[in-house]
């Protein structure tokens, strides 16, 4: 890999990594103050593509995580069973803040 | 009794006679003319005779005869659809006396009578063949049954092993020293529970698939990584036991070769976990080596062998070593050789009493490269030097351009299906890169609209969902490989580029 291509790649996985953690601040702020009814499709959009992209930049583990959420988010899981994901999410925005 | 009626009873039968048989009695002299006549032969559908008509050519049925006396013909057909019998005798000098009687009803009953026996003869053919419909399916049924049976007890066979190995880490991880090495063992965990899960998914697998039996997924397997999950999967359970346990690659033996690594790992675990099961002392290795265009395994360990007269029998269902033993159903073994048979290969088994026991394998070896017409990225897609990227997500788009740029190929971007078809139409990329879930036309579709159009570079599909019916609609589409996310941009592009062909 030539020293250009290292030095792109750093700067895309830093615009990367600043809109992770602009995302975590959104998962949170949905995570505490839960309100809008479509809430729930943004969420899981939000973490779908955190799912999708996160591996693309060696960050296997978070993207194992998302994927795990995205699927349960993708059952439609009840009210209840949301509050269970939520400590999921917020293990998920430790890790997002965490890089 | 008094009758009633007043005629004499001579008279009284007569005309039940003639009621009943419509007689005609005809006496004819030696010429054919008639002398006497009694009845009415209208009543046959036969030509009115009087007394002195010649009646040979009406009655021809009767004189084709040499000699009339004595004749009876019974049932015969008259010209109006009645049944008739005709009797005829010597009558004076030369003469005959001919004598009809009616047998419509006689024939009407036996032919009833037939007919009832002809539906009888059927019922009980119909019965049968129902019958032995239903053997037939009792027997599928009792097939049934016991392929149950086998398939729970081989399930739960195939499900010790990894769970062992998944307990005996848990239980390290509590110790002092495994929470000094909690990355090591969440590693081994994780892999028992993988092969697990890969089981579970072949199950469901299997059972959409029953009927048309087991189904290959050869894929481009890493032996290295292999030989390491075998290690992990084994090394606590020989270690227990205090044997030695090796896992050994020969040099001349390709990294990467095809093959379904799920079977493959299933027989592997089936051969390795007999020989730790049996052995008590030494030890247990196996070695993957190559011989000519043969992948080889070869299991060996120090157990107490295999006489010849079970060895005979080793390969078939529940069969074990020696009728004593109870610690499995033995079905590893059977497993193993349809396996074996289902991948095209050959399974030997050498063993001494008191010895011990080489179980070897051999396999068609495909590496990568060699694999003709196979969906196989890193082949499909060698020659090719300009890419279409269809993705929304920036940041995927970014970093894969990013890797492909640095490949050396030309990258093109669209960000949804019907702008990656146009895209397509103008630019005419060797090859199409299309995220699954894009929006307008999603990566299916966009396939399917591509071979339509007559595209035929590869199309290699991204996605996060590995979702069977998702897979399906990719791979009717003409998809040339479906590709489950998450992966690293640069493994991706790994797969993609053929060393030496590619840009």
């Amino acid at each position: 890999m030539s020293a250009n291509t290292h030095d792109r790649l750093a700067a895309v996985r830093q615009k990367f990594i600043a809109s992770l953690k602009e995302r975590a601040d959104t998962i949170e702020t949905m995570l505490d103050a839960p309100e809008a009814d479509n809430e729930h499709a943004q969420l899981q959009t939000l973490v779908h593509k955190i799912a999708g992209s996160a591996g693309f930049y060696g960050e296997q583990q978070i993207a194992d995580a998302a994927q795990r959420i995205d699927i349960q988010l993708q059952q439609s899981p009840s009210p209840g069973e949301i509050t269970a994901l939520t400590d999921e999410l917020r293990a998920l925005i430790a890790k997002l803040r965490a890089l | 009794m008094a009758s009633t009626d007043s005629k004499p009873s001579e008279e009284w039968l007569a005309s039940l006679a003639n009621e009943r048989f419509k007689p005609v009695i005809i006496v004819l002299d030696e010429s054919g003319s008639v002398l006497e006549l009694v009845g009415d032969t209208r009543f046959f559908g036969l030509p009115e005779i009087c007394k002195g008509d010649h009646i040979r050519d009406q009655f021809d049925f009767l004189f084709g005869v040499d000699d009339l006396d004595g004749l009876k013909l019974e049932f015969i057909e008259s010209p109006n659809g009645r049944a008739l019998h005709a009797f005829a005798e010597a009558w004076g000098s030369g003469g005959a006396r001919l004598s009809l009687i009616d047998a419509t009803l006689e024939r009407d009953q036996r032919q009833a009578l037939q007919q009832k026996s002809n539906e009888l003869a059927l019922l009980n053919a119909e019965q049968v063949k129902l019958l032995a419909a239903l053997q037939e399916k009792k027997q599928e049924a009792e097939n049934l049954a016991a392929l149950q049976s086998r398939f729970l007890a081989s399930m739960s066979h195939d499900f010790r092993t990894p769970l062992a190995s998944i307990l005996t880490y848990a239980d390290f991880l509590q110790t002092e020293r495994g929470k000094r090495n909690v990355s090591q063992s969440a590693e081994a965990i994780k892999r028992g529970a993988q092969h697990l899960l890969n089981m579970v998914e072949n199950l469901i697998g299997q059972a959409q698939l029953s009927l048309e039996g087991i189904r290959l997924n050869p894929q481009t397997v890493d032996m290295t990584t292999f030989g390491e999950d075998l290690e992990a999967l084994f090394l606590p359970l020989a270690t227990a036991k205090g044997l030695r346990f090796s896992i050994e690659h020969d040099d001349n033996l390709p990294r990467h070769v095809i093959l379904d690594p799920v079977r493959f790992r299933q027989i592997c675990i089936n051969l390795l976990g007999n020989a730790c099961k049996y052995t008590e002392l030494g030890q247990v290795s196996l070695r993957f080596s190559q011989l000519g265009e043969q992948l080889c395994v070869l299991v060996s360990d120090t157990g107490p062998g295999i006489s010849q007269a079970a060895q005979a029998r080793i390969f078939d269902a529940f069969e074990r070593g020696d009728a004593t033993d109870s610690k499995g159903a033995g079905l590893g073994l059977h497993i193993v050789h349809q396996l074996v048979a289902l991948m095209n290969g050959e399974l030997s088994i050498r063993s001494t009493l008191g010895t011990g026991t080489n179980v070897s394998l051999t396999l068609p070896l495909l590496c990568p490269e060699n694999m003709e017409g196979d969906p196989d990225p890193e082949v499909i897609i060698g020659n090719s030097k300009t890419v279409l990227v269809v993705e929304d997500d920036s940041d995927v788009y970014d970093v894969l351009a990013i890797y492909l740029d640095d490949a050396g190929f030309e990258v093109y971007h669209a960000d949804s299906g019907l702008a990656a078809l146009e895209m397509v139409r103008h630019e005419r990329p060797d090859a199409v890169i299309s995220d699954l879930n894009v929006p307008d036309l999603d990566g299916a579709a966009l396939t399917q609209a591509l071979r339509n159009e007559g595209y035929d570079g590869p199309v290699i599909i991204l996605t996060a969902s590995d979702l069977r019916r998702d897979r399906e609609r990719a791979e009717q589409a003409g998809c040339s490989a479906y590709v489950v996310k998450p992966i690293a941009a640069d493994s991706l592009v790994a797969m993609l580029q053929q060393e030496g062909s590619g840009p």
